[in-house]
């Protein structure tokens, strides 16, 4: 199952945890530190990019796993943002949500239970425009 | 800081969010039996 099928409270979920990731971690920051917004996201990927380099000395695996995958998560959600500009996150988040959204209706809709479901789901999604 | 920090929010969504993936397996696991049947 490629995200075993989004229901609502993920996608809410899923909605808020992005939206604080630029509110709070981002503008919010800007603000309390009186630096720019592009300043601060490139100080949130180098803390990132340095903490992921320590993450082995978690010891539990699956906390290690869940850690590494979370900030792995943050660091490519801001470099899209970065890319689309930060004034535009919504429409980003939204962009992103419909595409885990559209992988999930593939799947369950067309793909289940077919020989190579899984290469065709990752190919099918180079086809939808984010 | 790695995750920039968490506030309330952020963590309540992620409640949600592992919260919605738990239903998602229950569901899935009731269809399953159904299916079964």
């Amino acid at each position: 199952m490629p995200w075993c099928g989004f229901n609502q409270k993920m996608e809410q979920g899923l909605l808020g945890l992005q939206a604080g990731l630029v509110e709070h971690g981002i503008i919010d920051r800007s603000k309390k530190k009186s630096q720019t917004h592009e300043e601060t996201l490139q100080k949130e990927l180098s803390d990132m990019s340095r903490f992921m380099k320590e993450i082995h000395r978690i010891r539990d695996p699956e906390l290690r796993e869940l850690t590494e995958t979370l900030t792995k998560y943050a660091c490519a959600f801001y470099k899209l943002v970065n890319k689309r500009g930060i004034n535009n996150y919504m429409k980003t988040i939204q962009a992103l949500n419909k595409f885990f959204w559209e992988m999930d209706n593939k799947y369950y809709t067309e793909l289940e239970g077919k020989p190579e479901d899984m290469k065709q789901l990752a190919e099918y999604l180079n086809e939808i425009k984010v | 800081m790695p995750m920039c920090g968490f506030n309330q929010e952020m963590l309540e969504s992620m409640d949600e969010l592992h919260e919605g993936l738990m239903e998602a397996l229950v569901d899935n696991e009731s269809l399953d039996s159904e299916e079964q049947e």
